[in-house]
């Protein structure tokens, strides 16, 4: 198969991942930019990329999304997004609240607090893996998951009045 | 702390996934592919942050006429030439260079309302346990329209996997004139040895040209890459000085800072990758040379600029993927070194020099070639096998399109 189309089979099966990272760091509304500006960098490494491909990918939108766009319209674009994972849906069924209370402390974590627990519970990456994401090793990963478990089960009044997470 | 914590964390997340969007799909595709794909000079598994340096500059430059001839030795397209024979005193890269930005200014500048791109991409495969070379490529042509709101268009043009040479034939005869090849790949480990993933055998096989090109079309911004952290619009390029040395430093006023802004936590990282500057400038200065829009000014600029680079060397007389003869202008690979990962010294991975095939005398670059500097795998890899290469065709501004040739263009694959 040429690799052109490999690449489109990587896009395929990656992009939807990819996309879903760039809305945690960077917002719905730079998610997209962050995603295409990904592949572009893949393409041009493509005869070099790591297997599995997705934490490379993932590293490369995290960068994306820090040096690409200025600081302050990321943090806008995510305390938008941020927000809207606080906001309780309306429904106030048990499960309902319990659950708009742990996203309303993920909200309130720090940066590289929620970016340790994200990159584990909602995009299915293993420690080593997310260790490769954000550029350290496995074990500083695992102090890094380990705090931040930490805090997110710590009970928080506070949960709404720091949706703007602290710049790292 | 609960151990169901994450998992409870794993029930909460939002619709975080895209909706399906084929006009996107089809942007981005386009937008990804009509840069070359190229190797990356050091195989870091799970090293990215550099990843996103990797863009064009320009060099400036006043220039020393110089005649770049050699001596008698013609080496193989892909063997370094030797240095024991009696010949002239070589040429130094910055000799070839210089010659190459003087003759690059007579190229007359032109106009027109669209950038026309015209290159062949192609990568080389060794087979274990063979010794001949297959030879893989495809035809690109690319028209962007310098005002944003048109489509732009692109026709690829498979042109087969074949033997890569005569001599490549010779033996392929002789090994009964397979077309199909599959080996085993061996299982990706960890730097501590550590099995990761099993790999499929990989299939090969030899395929005749495409008959019919693939044509797409799609409309974006001028998406000719970038400089530094900004597009490579005419307006950017023209911005950038036109002086080899001030362009130099100013491409590494750029990537220090850019490394700088990195994140506190990867500085120590990043001062261990500073080598790699050198790759990312010497790659700016080709896409300056050969495929952005430029003024004769300026890619003159950037012929000098490239002999400011460390690492930068002249490998005498060379010929290019399509048999043009030419001065080889190589980035040796610096990362003999390896790479530092937790602290631990990693050697692991093919390493490869970047080749520039330049023809001084007209002030052209002919092709850019990652050449194995340091194989490891297949073990049917040799030191100065060519892997991956792109020929330079033309770029140049065009009035109008060739619409005949693009009418049938699809908006997706």
């Amino acid at each position: 198969m040429h690799s052109a189309e490999r690449f489109t089979d990587l896009y395929d099966e990656c992009h939807p991942k990819v996309f879903a990272y760039a809305v945690t760091v960077a917002g719905r509304g730079l998610a997209e930019e962050v995603a295409g500006e990904t592949f572009c960098i893949a393409w041009r490494r493509f005869s070099d990329l790591p297997d599995p491909p997705l934490p490379w990918l993932l590293g490369v939108a995290r960068n994306v999304a820090r040096k690409n766009f200025r600081d302050e319209a990321r943090q806008e674009s995510l305390a938008r997004e941020l927000s809207g994972w606080a906001a309780p849906a309306g429904d106030i069924g048990e499960q309902v609240a319990e659950r708009a209370d742990l996203l309303q402390r993920l909200a309130s974590l720090s940066e590289t607090d929620r970016e340790a627990l994200t990159l584990i519970a909602w995009h299915g990456l293993s420690a080593a893996e997310a260790a490769r994401v954000v550029g350290c090793s496995k074990a500083a990963f695992f102090v890094r998951l380990h705090r931040a478990r930490k805090r997110l089960a710590q009970p928080t009044a506070h949960a709404l009045t720091a949706l703007i997470p602290e710049a790292t | 702390m609960p151990d169901d914590l994450l998992q409870a964390l794993a029930a909460t997340r939002p619709d975080l996934d895209p909706a399906p969007d084929q006009a996107r799909r089809d942007r981005d595709l386009a937008r990804a592919l009509a840069s070359p794909a190229t190797a990356h000079p050091a195989r870091r598994r799970g090293r990215s942050r550099w990843k996103v340096l990797g863009l064009g500059v320009v060099a400036a430059g006043t220039v020393v006429a110089v005649v770049a001839t050699t001596g008698t030795t013609p080496p193989t397209p892909q063997s370094r030439p030797s240095g024991t024979e009696a010949a002239p005193a070589p040429l130094s890269a910055r000799e070839i260079l210089l010659a190459a930005g003087a003759s690059s200014l007579k190229a007359p500048a032109n106009e027109g309302d669209f950038l026309y791109t015209h290159w062949i991409s192609g990568r080389q495969l060794s087979i274990p346990g063979k010794d001949y070379l297959l030879d893989s490529r495809m035809e690109q042509e690319m028209w962007r329209a310098k005002e944003p709101g048109h489509y732009q268009y692109m026709i690829n043009r498979r042109l087969g996997t074949t033997l890569a040479s005569p001599a490549d034939e010779e033996a392929w005869k002789a090994d009964g004139s397979p077309r199909s090849w599959t080996f085993e790949v061996p299982p990706l480990m960890s730097p501590s040895g550590g099995m990761i993933k099993s790999m499929d055998p990989v299939r090969i096989k030899l395929e005749p040209a495409a008959t019919a090109p693939d044509v797409w079309r799609h409309v974006s911004d001028f998406g000719v890459g970038r400089i530094g952290s900004r597009l490579a619009t005419p307006e950017n390029l023209a911005e950038l000085p036109t002086d080899p040395k001030a362009l130099y430093d100013r491409l590494l006023h750029e990537l220090t800072a850019m490394a700088d802004a990195a994140p506190k936590e990867h500085q120590a990282d990043l001062a261990e990758h500073r080598y790699l500057f050198s790759w990312e400038i010497f790659r700016w200065g080709v896409d300056l040379i050969a495929r952005f829009p430029v003024s004769p000014a300026l890619r003159s600029a950037a012929f000098g600029m490239l002999s400011y680079i460390p690492g930068v060397e002249s490998r005498g007389e060379t010929t290019d993927p399509l048999g043009r003869k030419g001065q080889a202008i190589a980035l040796t690979d610096q990362t003999d070194s390896g790479s530092v990962q937790n602290g631990k010294l990693i050697k692991e991975g093919t390493l490869f020099d970047t080749v520039l095939i330049i023809d001084p005398s007209t002030g052209t670059a002919l092709a850019t070639v990652d050449q194995i500097s340091k194989p490891v795998w297949p073990p049917s890899d040799k030191q100065g096998q060519w892997r991956s290469y792109e020929i330079f065709k033309e770029s140049r501004w065009i009035p109008a399109l060739p619409m005949s040739r693009l009418k049938n263009a699809e908006h997706s694959r």
